[in-house]
């Protein structure tokens, strides 16, 4: 695992797997597209806007997803200081910010018709609003410092102080009375939902979960490449290339 | 699906919105990744700095 976790080790495992990933990306969500349009039958009291749910809920999960992997990075920050665990918080910050954009946009078109409304300030909808903007402020923290160093340990420790809001998000429904529907899925009793629904809702999370990883992967090699362009570039402007002398290491912040 | 049902604008914008979103910030990463690899062959034309490369592997 750590030896994997090399810039470019990575770099060479994840190119050989991206292909792959996204291959297998595209046709779990085109069937799982199928199944809820096609396969999912109208729901008794909703309608034909049950089928909202199929890119609301797994969008919602893997918006709460991708900020545990950053809390997850975020600890390999600080704690083993390694520099492929900046790249993925700095990765996933946009990915998980348009994650949950779909999520409050999605939301709002389906509890108009539902609820009569499009927003209310109850605490999982407020909750979610609070992640967004986590996603907006981490964004700009990140490019706040000039010293990348400083910007990663800041941010890492911003990212854990910020998952205190995972939780809260997911058992907002059960600790204050909402308008927004307790869990139906990951319940200690079973899902409640019919499987004529069930299955495609998961194919569609398995669908979200697999562009989630192609997304981040992809972006963690945008990044892994700018680090390593900035690095080259720094060393130029330093002078110190030239014929027979020793470059740039393949090395990535926040190690200087 | 029943297009004529009711609500389904409400359907189609909620697809409409997840398809532009996610669509965008694929084409943004995808967009990001091949200028960061074109500016890296406009440095490092030999791959003199790619790990396996003569400086890359340098400790």
């Amino acid at each position: 695992m750590w030896k994997l976790a090399n810039p470019g080790v990575f770099m060479a495992y994840s190119g050989r797997l991206l292909p792959w990933l996204w291959a297998a990306t595209g046709a779990v969500l085109a069937i799982g597209l199928y199944q809820a349009f096609f396969v999912a039958p109208t729901d008794y009291q909703q309608g034909e806007t049950v089928r909202i749910m199929f890119i609301h809920v797994p969008a919602a999960w893997f918006s709460m997803f991708c900020y545990t992997v950053m809390a997850t990075s975020a600890i390999g920050t600080l704690v083993w200081r390694h520099p492929l665990a900046d790249v993925s918080v700095k990765a996933a910050i946009p990915i998980g910010a348009v994650f949950t954009a779909v999520t409050l946009i999605t939301g709002s078109l389906w509890g108009k018709p539902m609820w009569g409304t499009w927003w209310v300030w109850d605490a999982r909808l407020t909750s979610v609003l609070v992640l967004f903007l986590m996603y907006l402020g981490l964004m700009a923290l990140q490019n706040a410092f000039d010293d990348p160093g400083r910007a990663a340990r800041v941010t890492a420790i911003t990212v854990l102080v910020g998952f205190i809001n995972i939780p809260i998000i997911k058992f907002s429904v059960d600790w204050w009375y909402t308008l927004h529907q307790p869990a139906s899925v990951f319940r200690f009793d079973g899902p409640t939902i019919y499987p004529t629904i069930l299955i495609p809702l998961l194919i569609m999370a398995a669908g979200f979960m697999l562009l989630f990883f192609a997304l981040h992967i992809t972006a963690m090699r945008a990044e892994i490449l700018r680090r390593r362009i900035r690095k080259i570039t720094l060393l130029k402007a330093r002078g110190s290339t030239g014929p027979g002398r020793r470059t740039a290491t393949f090395t990535t912040e926040p190690a200087e | 699906m029943s297009f004529d049902a009711p609500h389904v604008g409400f359907v189609l914008w909620s697809y409409a919105t997840a398809v532009f979103g996610i669509g965008g910030l694929l084409l943004f990463i995808l967009a990001d990744y091949r200028r960061q690899r074109q500016l890296l062959s406009t440095l490092d034309p030999t791959g003199e700095n790619e790990p396996g490369g003569p400086a890359g592997d340098m400790p």
